[in-house]
């Protein structure tokens, strides 16, 4: 779906130069690709990039395996909703839409029924008619998720598509992700701050962090390679417990409720024998130890710490 | 991989509403029968719905988008202006023109039409309140509204830019300009051409007389023999009104494009027609005598161009309610002045035009920040 080769952007500003993007090589393959990051780590220029809004500085990059990338070859395969509520003011949801489909090449009556169509997918029901600054952030959300269907894009680019949700508003933008994705085989590639998405719909992961790739593969490659997060009950806890982990350089984090109960975080592969030898010739007792199941924030974080 | 059990795209949910609307007979029948069902599946396009990526398709839709705008909303501020303008031309130079004696009715036509397009004083001073009105928010609503980006990837920039262009054009000339024509066009109906139940029975009966000699012939005040002068005049006016709304539409579009609200490049657009007018004429020529400077000033120049083309300088023009028109003891400028001034109105074109171009370019670089 797409490739990029050392992909750079870099922006200047009052003569200073921002790396926006460091020689991405990746590649995004069809389904559903969460695009991850943290603030300023490069998601949204490389999705402006994708869609030819801001050429890149170096390296390239192909569409459905079309390296000329011009203008019409991809707007016509391509669905974008930005982060921000991009609506024109002062019209109604339908006529929005259907502006974006004569612009996509429907003609004026086609645009109409289209913006019908995709209305009632994302349900938009009788508000359509409001105008747009009567709307609230969900609706104004799914507005744009429509915007994004409007030409039946092959490939999908969502700009932080749950933010600012309520926890229903985001449940029905993640259902409509996923079947628009799973049911009628979109692919879609989609930023987003908030972790747990992702791991509802999400196949691929493409991490960025200061303008450079951290990871990119599947989902469950990620987490069978966590490594760190365990569990442990001792008999008792004083001072010394902290000292012998820091020797081994694990960093240690006590439960609030239970006293005794401790959350151990490091990059090694532990085992029960190795917590057995840091108690040997102490008082503290072992009652308890296990790997725990790592969730998607704890991969995601590991994952920017070893690249870091 | 945590896969939610709740995200069923298997069943998807299909959305019961009851449709709302102010005519109660249908919509209660609707609530009396069942409620209306919103089939929410997702259905793709075939593949005779898109046409080839067309240029002129997109410059046409956004246009037609922008003006289309203009005349809707709660406020539309075109029928608002137009409805201003009209009560503004009943009151003041139909009424006179439609009673005028027939010896000054053809350079009293010229005035009148030109009257409106008076970039200086009269009403045609009120069009830079128009042209802000409808054209300020072209770009800086984009810009506020963040809708750039998706504009762009459905566009490109030169389409899009040339689009504004065209609608501000357009926008501008739904007004005074607007009015010019119209008033010219209504004026010639009423006085150039016969009502053929009463003039032309009249004019049978006269001419027939005559003929006789039982009564002294008539001129006709109305015909072909005027088609000339009618045709110089209108296109006196068009030409001029092309002229006005390129330099207003260029300006405004160039501050539009310099921020994100409307009222802000609608307020400078005002601003700049008035004090570049004090700065560039009164203040630098007027001390210095320096023509140069003069030139600077939009207004100064459209006003050198307006007294070149039309005849402005008529006595009888300011008899019927001049309100601040140029006085017959205005001369015409000078072919070297008139020249001067259009070219630097010209540069004004371009440079706006160059300037808007860039602001968007700018933006773009900037990654639509």
């Amino acid at each position: 779906m797409l490739e990029t080769e050392n992909l750079s952007k870099i922006y200047t500003e009052r003569k200073e130069e921002i790396i926006a993007l460091d020689s991405v090589s990746l590649e995004v393959k069809d389904g559903t690709t969460a695009l991850l990051g943290p603030n300023g780590s490069g998601k949204s220029t490389l999705i402006k990039i994708i869609l030819g809004l801001t050429p890149p500085t170096s390296g390239k990059y192909s569409l459905f395996r079309d390296s000329a990338n011009t203008k019409s070859s991809i707007t016509d395969r391509i669905g974008y909703m930005p982060e921000t509520p991009s609506l024109i003011s002062g019209v109604n949801a339908v006529k929005f839409i259907r502006h974006m489909g004569m612009l996509s090449g429907l003609s004026r009556t086609r645009a109409m029924q289209r913006a019908h169509e995709v209305l009632d997918y994302v349900g938009i029901t009788e508000a359509r008619y409001r105008t747009i600054n009567s709307y609230s952030t969900g609706m104004k959300q799914r507005i744009l998720f429509a915007q994004a269907l409007v030409n039946d894009p092959e490939f999908i680019i969502l700009d932080e598509p749950t933010t600012g949700l309520s926890p229903e508003g985001r449940e029905s933008m993640l259902f409509l992700i996923k079947e628009i994705s799973q049911k009628y085989g979109k692919s879609i590639m989609f930023s987003t701050h908030i972790l747990p998405d992702v791991e509802k719909i999400c196949k691929q992961l493409i991490i960025l962090n200061y303008g450079k790739l951290v990871y990119q593969g599947d989902f469950s490659e990620a987490a069978k390679n966590f490594r760190g997060k365990y569990e442990v009950i001792l008999n008792h806890y004083n001072e010394k417990v902290k000292q012998l982990f820091s020797e081994r350089s694990i960093e240690i984090q006590r439960d609030i409720q239970h006293s005794t109960k401790l959350y151990l975080n490091t990059e090694q592969n532990l085992t029960l024998s190795d917590i057995t030898d840091i108690f040997d010739n102490t008082d503290f007792k072992l009652l308890a130890f296990r790997k725990q199941q790592p969730n998607f924030e704890d991969i995601f974080i590991n994952l920017l710490r070893q690249k870091n | 991989m945590v896969q939610d059990d709740n995200l069923d795209v298997e069943n998807p949910v299909i959305t019961k509403g009851k449709k709302e609307g102010k005519t109660s007979s249908f919509v209660e029948k609707i609530e009396d029968e069942e409620s209306i069902i919103f089939d929410n599946r997702y259905r793709p396009l075939k593949p005779e719905d898109k046409s080839k990526d067309s240029t002129q398709q997109d410059l046409k839709t956004i246009t037609r988008f922008e003006i289309s705008k203009g005349f809707s909303g709660r406020w539309a501020k075109v029928p608002l202006i137009l409805a201003g303008f009209f009560l503004f031309i009943s009151i003041t130079a139909l009424t006179a023109l439609l009673i005028l004696p027939e010896s000054s009715y053809l350079n009293n036509l010229e005035y009148f039409s030109a009257f409106f397009l008076t970039p200086t004083a009269g009403p045609g001073s009120l069009i830079s309140i128009q042209v802000a009105v409808v054209c300020s928010g072209l770009i800086a609503s984009d810009l506020k509204d963040k809708t750039l980006p998706i504009y762009m990837t459905k566009v490109n920039m030169k389409d899009y830019f040339i689009s504004k262009f065209s609608a501000s054009l357009v926008l501008s000339y739904i007004g005074l300009p607007f009015f010019s024509l119209v008033y010219f066009v209504i004026v010639i109906y009423k006085r150039g051409f016969p009502n053929i139940f009463v003039d032309i029975p009249t004019w049978i009966y006269d001419w027939f007389m005559g003929v006789l000699g039982l009564q002294t012939y008539r001129a006709i005040p109305y015909g072909v023999l005027l088609l000339g002068d009618y045709l110089l005049i209108l296109s006196k006016i068009i030409a001029f009104s092309i002229l006005l709304i390129l330099v207003y539409s260029s300006i405004i579009l160039f501050l539009s494009s310099s921020t994100e609200r409307a009222i802000n490049a609608g307020v400078l657009f005002i601003v700049f027609i008035i004090a570049s007018n004090i700065i560039f004429e009164e203040i630098l020529y007027e001390t210095t005598n320096i023509e140069f400077f003069q030139y600077f000033s939009p207004v100064t120049s459209l006003r050198n161009v307006y007294r070149k083309i039309f005849v402005v300088n008529l006595a009888t023009g300011t008899s019927f309610g001049g309100f601040g028109a140029p006085s017959s003891t205005v001369s015409k400028p000078s072919n070297s002045v008139y020249l001067s001034s259009l070219l630097a109105l010209i540069l004004m074109i371009i440079g706006s035009l160059y300037g808007t171009y860039w602001n968007l370019k700018r933006y773009a670089r900037r990654g639509f920040t």
